[in-house]
């Protein structure tokens, strides 16, 4: 399979448009410092097989193969801690790419410039406020006794709920208040792509009838496919971060069944003395399943929308 | 296909290609070995308690945001670190500063070792994570001779007031770091401060019983204390986020200790043999109780989320009766209380009585360490102990103008021949200069303790005492804030013997960092859902076969078996 | 006629609904800078809703004392406008190269170099081993050390990368046929109709430096740390002792946090309005029919 790719490639090569060298002096400085700043630090993952001791440095530090890894597997909660991790992480990817796309798409209908403007600036602001803050701030507003949401149930006759404490609850918080503080900063993508509709086109469907809900399925979503591919493949790489900042400020003892993930997991490792190559191991565990996560979604994205992300 | 294989041999190539570039990170360790046969020791030449010519020693130091400075001073050039080098002829030369909250200080101090820089010639610090890291590091000496050598008689009396205090340096029989001989004599335990204010509204005294608890919590609860008509008070605030004892603000390990347990603590059981306190019988009712509590709804209904900043919040905004703390509560967060409710008071009250009359609650440690790298060279070694001995030597010499060189101007001023240290008298404001000295201030703990029980017995003050109260920053108790210190410490010192401490103080045990983290995950989880009542109460027996059978009784033996090695 | 009514109604709805999203954004934020102003008491007591409660600019004011702001300030501008530049040309380069595909106006190994970069979007060796490089190419300490290693972000490149690709062919290849070379093409066309996509990579590159902070610590000297580690260090919350509880009382976390937390959205705050032309419809179309 190799062969057959690699012979076509060069009888190519001989007919390539001219300048083509210009092609490698362009990608040039983009892989050196790619090779530099990533790859060669890469070696750190050694570590992943090591017990690493920071004195001792990569070279010195004893080699313990998969110990790393077995532990993690035969934690008798990992299978617990992955799943949380990937259900959370899957639905926050399923919604966010809902909420910011329909922002997205919402706010381009709007026709009064100073509003779509201000809208567009102000979404952006929850992006900034860190979950330190966020997580008192919903800690208060979820209150079971004087927090607001359960003085609006009490007031409309339902008992209160300590939301924060319930594994029934966690979740849908955790994913909705996510929701609320990344669907602006996120909409930016799809705004940039929106703009390189060619307006012939909705020119076109209003001389033919089509109302505004039509044109926005027939004509916008059908633009927006190859971004939208593109954001969900990459944002597969990253499915093993469920948001260690929102889970960490918000969780306690009575959810970590719903709510514990792998990095709230690692941060506790780690609070009994930093073990650097659990951490690592973990990290190297999260960047496999990305990978191949990512080239899945590359062939679905292929098969389905037909769209070559790269 | 290709696409994924391409992919991984990319990663795998170019991770082999790279292996050989950081490879040999650390190669020149090998120096220290001749130079330790050359290293002649050479007697430094001593004029008038000076250093001539000047002496250096290398260190890092930690910063803290509320440290004032004068205009152009630093921790690493002060007042301070030039009256050691004009008086003592010891130049301290700080290589970096980090901050101690904002894990700065760490993070530098992990880079440092891990690119193989050299390391300073002293370290001190005060976590035990970072001087387990330095002292298995290798880079720093066994400190066992030196300081034997070196030490003055007054710097090792003060280090061996300390019971134990070596019992977290030992490695394999060597003494790894120079312990601090700061020690806390009850200012740190916890105590229960109890809303005055409110007790006196509702005709209610202290409570002495466990029954008379209830009766003040319940009436904390449904009778109104802070009069907006609303009930928005619960009684009880402890920390139950992460763990149960030992949280800086609201302890909760004394509830336990009513009967007679401390969670999460090694200590002798009745065999003798260190037991841990989590799977005792004790916490099982600890537990039952806090769970009638919860359902009374004496405790906050939200408890599980609660740390030590949501207690500072709840307790600010007027809505606590009752957290265990230690002397400092009505500086932090009593004084932000006050800010806004300028009648609410809290006053420290012993615990009330445990089931069979005894109490417990934990009792906080207080490790620091001094570190020697094993390559400090002869001069630095021996100006360092120089410094340090002549601060102690400082404080006992009877002399209380000994640290004058430092301190007028700053901490006090001379006017007319007396001492004064009113803020405004002195040009430019006052500045405690006690937080600028490095590692000590020379003040025995015994000593230290004296002058306390001293202040808070409002005894008379000699000028020793007061100058030994400017060399520590200690304050005289005249503010109602600062006098509840006093206070809470008569209270705690009462009390000593309901504390106990950590008693294993061993290193980590590689059972321990592959279970401790499992062990608590699974401990919090049993006693908070007994708490919320999720769980029934006899749930504690499954979590204590579970604990036992899941890595706790290796510990168990584990920690035993450092016990007697060092009993 | 029923159309427009239809559609005046949908519009109205939308805006509504639109004004409520800001509402709902816009509300936090500001409780967030009311308590950034606050008093610590007022905060600790949750009396700030969307005003700030016992006028403190302590937050502030530490920080605006120390003569190091202006300098870290500069750091920071200085960081942010090299980081975009460069960051916006490294990696606009490599995506218009990797637009080409495999085929005849492209490269060779196409497929290895896409390979290169994503592993390098997923896998990274940790904190240490990037120090270590970092110190021993000699940037401890230089401004370098800031912008290099996250210069070149993958993520930048394949969203470039498809927008090349989404653009109309005809231009590109009348520039082909009229003798241009790559980097012609690259600058005279591909540049000039890029312009939303730019603007949104320039936009959080700008917003990722401006408030990355960890490099900073490690690989600068205190006189030559960005705003960011400034901020960070100069208002964290002190340790809290018997010596210093009252002292420590006046500071408050959540108050700290928020003086950061408008520190970080000032630039989107700042440019946003300027890049908005950017964001309007029609610009690419625009230009190709010129």
């Amino acid at each position: 399979m190799g062969m057959n790719t690699a012979v076509p490639a060069k009888k190519m090569k001989l007919s390539r448009t001219k300048g083509s060298w210009g092609l490698y002096l362009m990608i040039l400085p983009a892989v050196v410092l790619t090779t530099i700043f990533v790859y060669v630090p890469m070696s750190g993952l050694l570590m992943a097989f090591q017990d690493y001791k920071p004195y001792l440095g990569i070279s010195k530090s004893p080699w313990v193969g998969l110990d790393q890894f077995k532990f993690l597997f035969e934690y008798p909660d990992s299978i617990q801690v992955i799943w949380n991790t990937l259900k959370i992480s899957f639905l926050k990817l399923v919604i966010g790419m809902i909420s910011t796309l329909g922002f997205a798409l919402l706010i381009n209908e709007v026709k009064h410039k100073f509003l779509r403007t201000s809208v567009q600036t102000f979404v952006f602001l929850p992006h900034f406020i860190s979950w330190v803050v966020l997580g008192g701030i919903f800690i208060q507003l979820l209150n079971p006794e004087y927090g607001l949401v359960n003085q609006l149930l009490q007031a409309l006759g339902q008992e209160p709920v300590f939301f924060l404490g319930s594994n029934h609850w966690f979740v849908p918080i955790v994913l909705l208040t996510d929701a609320w503080k990344e669907f602006g900063y996120g909409s930016i993508i799809y705004l940039a792509a929106l703009v390189g509709i060619n307006p012939a086109l909705y020119e076109a469907a209003q001389i033919d009838g089509a109302g505004k809900l039509k044109q926005m399925l027939n004509i916008t979503l059908p633009s927006l496919i190859p971004t939208i591919c593109v954001m969900l493949t990459i944002s597969l790489g990253g499915v093993l971060n469920a948001g260690f900042d929102q889970i960490f400020n918000l969780y306690n003892p009575l959810v970590y069944e719903s709510g514990d993930i792998i990095d709230t997991f690692v941060y506790r490792i780690g609070l009994i003395g930093g073990n650097y190559s659990f951490g690592t191991a973990i990290g190297l565990f999260k960047s496999v399943v990305g990978l191949i996560l990512i080239l899945v979604g590359y062939r679905i994205a292929y098969k389905v929308a037909g769209y070559k992300i790269f | 296909m290709t696409m994924k294989t391409r992919v991984l041999t990319v990663a795998l190539a170019t991770v082999m290609l790279t292996i050989g570039v950081l490879g040999c990170s650390n190669t020149n360790n090998q120096v220290s070995e001749s130079d330790k046969i050359n290293k002649e020791t050479k007697k430094l030449n001593i004029v008038n308690g000076k250093i001539e010519p000047t002496a250096t020693f290398t260190t890092i130091r930690m910063d803290n945001p509320v440290v004032k400075f004068r205009d152009g001073e630093s921790i690493s050039d002060n007042t301070f670190t030039r009256w050691v080098e004009n008086k003592l002829g010891v130049k301290i030369k700080t290589l970096w500063t980090g901050g101690a909250t904002d894990g700065s200080f760490t993070t530098k101090m992990k880079l440092m070792l891990s690119s193989g820089e050299k390391m300073p010639d002293i370290v001190n610090v005060g976590d035990p994570n970072n001087f387990n890291l330095l002292m298995d590091s290798g880079k720093f000496m066994d400190v066992g001779d030196v300081f034997e050598k070196y030490a003055s008689p007054a710097y090792k009396a003060a280090v061996a007031e300390k019971e134990d205090a070596w019992l977290p340096f030992i490695r394999d029989g060597k003494k790894m770091a120079i312990p601090s001989a700061d020690e806390d004599f009850g200012q740190a335990q916890s105590v229960l401060w109890i809303r005055q204010d409110w007790l006196d509204k509702l005709n209610l005294k202290a409570p002495t019983t466990i029954g008379e608890l209830e009766t003040v919590m319940d009436a904390f609860v449904y009778q109104d204390p802070n009069g907006n008509g609303i009930k928005d008070t619960f009684a009880l605030d402890f920390a139950m986020k992460e763990r149960l004892s030992g949280a800086a603000i609201g302890d909760a390990s004394w509830i336990f200790g009513l009967f007679g347990a401390v969670p999460e603590r090694w200590y002798p059981g009745e065999d003798g043999k260190l037991q841990y306190g989590s799977t005792q019988p004790g916490v099982k009712q600890g537990l039952a109780k806090l769970n009638e509590w919860k359902s009374k709804g004496y405790i906050a209904s939200d408890i599980a989320l609660h740390d030590t900043n949501t207690i500072v919040q709840a307790v600010t905004s007027d809505k606590v009766g009752i957290v265990a703390a230690p002397a400092f509560f009505m500086g932090y967060p009593g004084s932000l209380l006050q800010a806004s409710h300028p009648n609410a008071l809290y006053v420290p009250y012993p615990l009330p009585v445990g089931v069979d009359g005894q109490n417990m609650r934990t009792n906080l440690n207080l490790v620091g360490a001094t570190l020697i790298n094993k390559d400090i060279s002869d001069e630095a070694l021996q100006a360092f102990f120089h410094y340090i001995n002549s601060m102690y030597e400082g404080s006992e010499s009877g002399d209380p103008f000994y640290f004058r060189g430092y301190q007028e101007g700053y901490d006090y001023i001379v006017k007319d021949g007396k001492i004064v240290t009113e803020e405004k008298e002195i040009p430019g404001g006052k500045i405690d200069t006690s937080v600028y000295v490095f590692i000590t201030s020379g003040v025995s703990p015994k000593r230290n303790k004296e002058l306390f029980d001293k202040i808070a017995n409002r005894e008379e003050l000699t000028d020793e005492d007061r100058a030994l109260m400017i060399s520590t920053g200690t304050n005289a108790g005249i503010t109602p804030i600062q006098r509840s210190v006093y206070d809470a410490y008569l209270v705690s010192k009462k009390q000593a013997s309901a504390n106990v401490k950590q008693y294993y103080m061993g290193p980590t045990t590689s059972t321990m960092s592959s279970r401790n983290e499992l062990l608590q995950k699974m401990q919090m989880e049993a006693f908070t859902k007994i708490i919320y009542g999720e769980a029934a109460v006899n749930t504690f027996d499954q979590f204590v076969e579970k604990w036992k059978s899941m890595g706790g009784d290796t510990i168990t033996s584990e920690v035993n078996e450092w016990y007697d090695s060092v009993k | 006629m029923r159309t427009t009514a239809k559609f005046s109604a949908f519009q109205l709805i939308n805006n509504l609904v639109m004004i409520m999203l800001a509402a709902v954004c816009i509300l936090p934020f500001l409780h967030v800078l009311s308590v950034s102003l606050s008093s610590s008491a007022a905060v600790s007591a949750n009396q700030v809703t969307f005003w700030p409660i016992g006028l403190n600019l302590g937050s502030y004011s530490k920080a605006l004392e120390d003569t190091q702001l202006l300098r870290s300030l500069w750091i920071s501008v200085e960081r942010t406008l090299l980081s975009v530049t460069l960051g916006l040309l490294v990696t606009s380069m490599a995506a218009y190269v990797l637009s080409k595909g495999g085929g005849r106006n492209g490269i060779a190994g196409y497929k290895w170099f896409v390979g290169f970069f994503i592993v390098a979007l997923l896998f990274n060796g940790g904190m240490i081993p990037t120090y270590l490089v970092v110190t021993k190419i000699g940037l401890y300490n230089s401004i370098w050390a800031l912008i290099l290693p996250t210069m070149v972000n993958v993520f930048n490149i394949i969203l470039i990368m498809n927008f090349f690709k989404a653009l109309p062919k005809e231009l590109e290849e009348a520039a082909f046929i009229d003798g241009a070379g790559h980097w012609k093409v690259y600058l005279r066309v591909m540049m000039p109709l890029s312009l939303p996509v730019m603007a949104t990579v320039g936009l959080f590159t700008v917003v990722g430096e401006w408030n990355e902070w960890l490099s900073g610590q490690i690989y600068m000297k205190p006189e030559n740390v960005p705003l960011s580690t400034f901020l960070k260090a100069a208002i964290s919350m002190p340790n809290i002792d018997i010596k210093n509880a009252e002292e420590a009382a006046k500071f408050n976390a959540v108050s700290l946090n928020s003086a950061q937390i408008f520190i970080g959205a000032l630039p989107i705050l700042l440019i946003y309005p300027f890049l908005q032309k950017f964001f309007a419809k029609g610009i690419v179309i625009g230009a190709v029919k010129e």
